[in-house]
């Protein structure tokens, strides 16, 4: 099934261009003269598209590099090297102040609720702060407390509450809060870091949903990142897989997730616990051994290979690039081949 | 999958909470944190107790180890037994022979749990002296033989590491190896793998059940995703508000709820294999403790309710069939819906 759709990669109409990306941190030791004793490589070449009104999903597990890439989008942090090319601009050529202005098309929305709210702000100046930075921004013929109330509203919290503080919410409703304050100055991209990963279940569904509309509604693209595959199903097109610091595969979200190509994608789907004991128990499982390296001494060659299953020589030698497998769809895998029904058996077909 | 003691309910269980009631006296008025939350284990045996956070399952789990902190807290009601012998008022000093002994505890976040500056041999070998009154070097033997029991790769190498120098999974089999070095009847695993990651998760559940059987053990699994114990437990007790909503044998439950609060749950899990466009995602939030509506505690929330679920006290955890039970006004026809779990459309 040869796809003739045409590589998201030669594509024009990105919002977002993210090129060989990399990011070092420097690891000092010392007290009084410091010095760089060694580097730890949290991303190392990371590159993809994002099409307005598409979600990418980042996926990966504690350590890939996820969401560091998520705030050098964001203008968080400077990458060691690489671009991002946010409709059209690269960042990197930006004075500060015009990346201030920048950084308004691209907002992001962080995992924990309990902690990336200031406690001592009412709500109505943490949903209003971006309005001070940015008054023209405020939407025509409102003060500052409509706008925030209608945030509120938009994103179902009670605009009656604009004076509380954000200990009085529960964790979904604080996550709330951080979606109504990205919204504020009406960004074009969305980067969701671990968005719903600490609510529970009934209230990530609640917070999923919420997100799902307001891209519908708005025309948002998001970077949705996240170690949760299940989660990321329901919302992304394109999926890419990170581990150490590389994509090792991008695909469409139905192609990856049915005819995953890469070791590590297969291991992943194969460990995603279903909520169904009957597929639980007769389902193929892949278990790797060992441990994450650390990025601080990543394997050379494929970062994947003193866990791989199908590991061979070439492996520790060579760097495997991605690779189309299936028209868009691409690996970095010197053996990629297709593996069916990991999601579970196939029992949806 | 049970066994054959398991479905036998003759016999006195390995350890039988009955109508158990916990209370914190706090500064805003009495929090009721458990109401009434019954289960029975068997040797051999695994149960999962399932929640969302706050619905009381860590307290019950303190409950059962004894740890919990009085004042605040305190046992209003119900009873606790371990083969039999009743838990619940026990002094100090005598539950201090059942801790660590007979009923062990592994918590999710195993760096708090372990001491940071003491090297996790120490700290097995620890167990090994003071309870069983092992000499040191005989201590030392035996700690690096449950090191390596929970697959540590190099134990021996390793002994004199500190916690911060594993990675999150070799803590958590660390924590494994200390809990299972006196040969408990009783493992409780509140969240084990909460904080991991979904490769390691699965081999940290693998070790567990392959203790359990090993050791005849009886083991509580303590989650709030239900996908980590489909394949594990035998049995499932979900929890919501302080009380038990269903119990019954996993596939009854994963297959034929006959609660909705547990239909609701099963239903807002995102399917791996399709898009499934929006959730089904269960309205509200779970109640305050300290204001439980009357009835019962999901009517707010619950898409089923009726008056009766408001102006009647909360309704008895009843049979449904077999061991199967629900505490729903409306448990037989609940049932028999079964489950709409999103698929492709
Ligand atoms: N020391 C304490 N003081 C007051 N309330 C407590 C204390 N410990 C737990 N609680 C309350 O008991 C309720 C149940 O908590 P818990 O058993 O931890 O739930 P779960 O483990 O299911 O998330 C929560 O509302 C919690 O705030
Ligand atoms: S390149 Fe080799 S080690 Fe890397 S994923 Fe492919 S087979 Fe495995
Ligand atoms: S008793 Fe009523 S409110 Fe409670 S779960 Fe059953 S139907 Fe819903
Ligand atoms: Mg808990």
């Amino acid at each position: 099934m040869a796809s003739t759709e045409p590589s998201r990669a030669e594509s024009s109409g990105s919002i977002l261009r993210v090129r060989d990306l990399v990011k070092n941190y420097p690891i000092m030791r010392g007290v009084v003269f410091k010095k760089q004793v060694g580097t730890v490589s949290a991303v190392d070449g990371v590159s993809f598209d994002l099409a307005p009104g598409q979600t990418l999903a980042l996926v990966g597990e504690s350590g890939c590099g996820k969401s560091t890439v998520g705030r050098l989008l964001v203008g968080l942090e400077r990458p060691t090297s690489g671009s991002v090319v946010v409709d059209g601009v690269d960042l990197a050529t930006l004075s500060p102040k015009q990346l201030l202005e920048k950084r308004r098309d691209i907002q992001i929305i962080l995992q924990d609720p309990y902690t990336s709210l200031d406690p001592r702000m009412t709500v109505s100046s943490i949903i209003g702060e971006p309005f001070e930075i940015h008054p023209k921004s405020l939407p025509q013929g409102r003060t500052k407390r409509q706008a925030v109330a209608e945030l509120m509203d938009r994103v179902g919290l009670n605009p009656e509450f604009l004076s509380r503080y954000p200990h009085q919410f529960s964790g979904g409703q604080r996550q709330r809060i951080g979606i109504a304050r990205a919204l504020a100055l009406r960004p074009k991209i969305i980067v969701a870091d671990e968005p719903v990963s600490a609510l529970d279940v009934s209230i990530q569904a609640q917070v999923m949903n919420l997100l799902m509309d307001l891209r519908d509604d708005f025309g948002l693209s998001y970077v949705f990142i996240s170690h949760d595959v299940s989660v990321v199903r329901q919302i992304a097109d394109e999926i890419a897989v990170m581990y150490l610091g590389r994509v090792a595969e991008l695909g469409s979200a139905d192609q990856l997730i049915a005819r995953p190509n890469h070791p590590y994608t297969q291991a992943l789907l194969s460990a995603v616990p279903l909520p169904d004991p009957i597929v639980q128990r007769t389902r193929e499982r892949i278990t790797l051994g060992g441990d994450l390296p650390s990025p601080a001494d990543p394997p050379a060659g494929c970062r994947f290979h003193t866990r791989c299953f199908k590991a061979q020589a070439i492996c520790a030698a060579e760097q495997p690039v991605l690779r189309p497998v299936d028209g868009a769809h691409v690996a970095a895998c010197h053996f990629p081949e297709p593996m069916y029904d990991l999601a579970g058996g196939g029992s949806a077909r | 999958m049970s066994s054959l003691v398991a479905g036998s309910g003759s016999t006195v269980p390995l350890l039988a909470v009955d109508d158990l009631h916990v209370e914190f006296a706090t500064r805003d008025g009495l929090v009721r944190a458990v109401n009434g939350v019954s289960f029975e284990l068997r040797a051999g045996e695994t149960i999962a107790i399932l929640g969302e956070s706050g619905s009381g399952k860590s307290v019950t789990a303190q409950a059962i180890m004894g740890i919990l902190p009085t004042p605040p807290a305190r046992i209003t009601a119900g009873s606790i037994r371990l083969e039999g012998r009743e838990l619940v008022g026990l002094r100090e000093r005598d539950y201090r022979g059942v801790r660590g002994r007979q009923i062990a505890m592994i918590f999710q976040d195993a760096l708090s749990s372990l001491n940071p500056v003491t090297c996790v041999g120490e700290q097995i070998a620890e167990m090994f002296r003071i309870h069983d009154g092992a000499g040191h070097g005989a201590a030392k033997a035996a700690a690096i033989e449950v090191m390596e029991r929970v697959r540590i790769p190099g134990a021996a190498r390793r002994y004199g590491d500190y916690p911060h120098q594993f990675s999150g999974g070799m803590r958590q089999r660390i924590m494994i190896a200390m809990m299972i070095a006196l040969k408990p009847q009783v493992l409780i695993a509140d969240e084990p793998t909460t904080a991991l990651d979904v490769t390691v998760q699965s081999q940290i559940m693998d070790l567990l059940a392959e203790l359990k059987t090993e050791h005849n053990m009886g083991l509580i699994l303590i989650t709030h995703d239900l996908g980590v114990v489909a394949d594990v437990a035998q049995h499932i007790t979900v929890m919501y508000a302080g009380r038990t909503m269903e119990q019954g044998p996993v596939d009854d439950i994963y297959s034929r709820p006959a609660n909705p609060y547990t239909r609701g749950l099963l239903e807002s899990i995102p399917n791996l294999e399709a898009k499934t466009g929006r959730l089904p995602a269960i309205q509200g939030l779970p109640p305050n403790l300290l204001r439980i509506p009357p009835g019962c505690p999901y009517n707010p929330r619950c898409p089923l309710a009726q008056e009766i679920c408001t102006h009647e006290p909360a309704p008895a955890l009843l049979q449904v069939e077999g061991s199967h039970h629900s505490a729903c006004h409306f448990a037989q026809e609940v049932r028999s819906y079964g489950i709409h779990r999103a698929v492709q459309g």
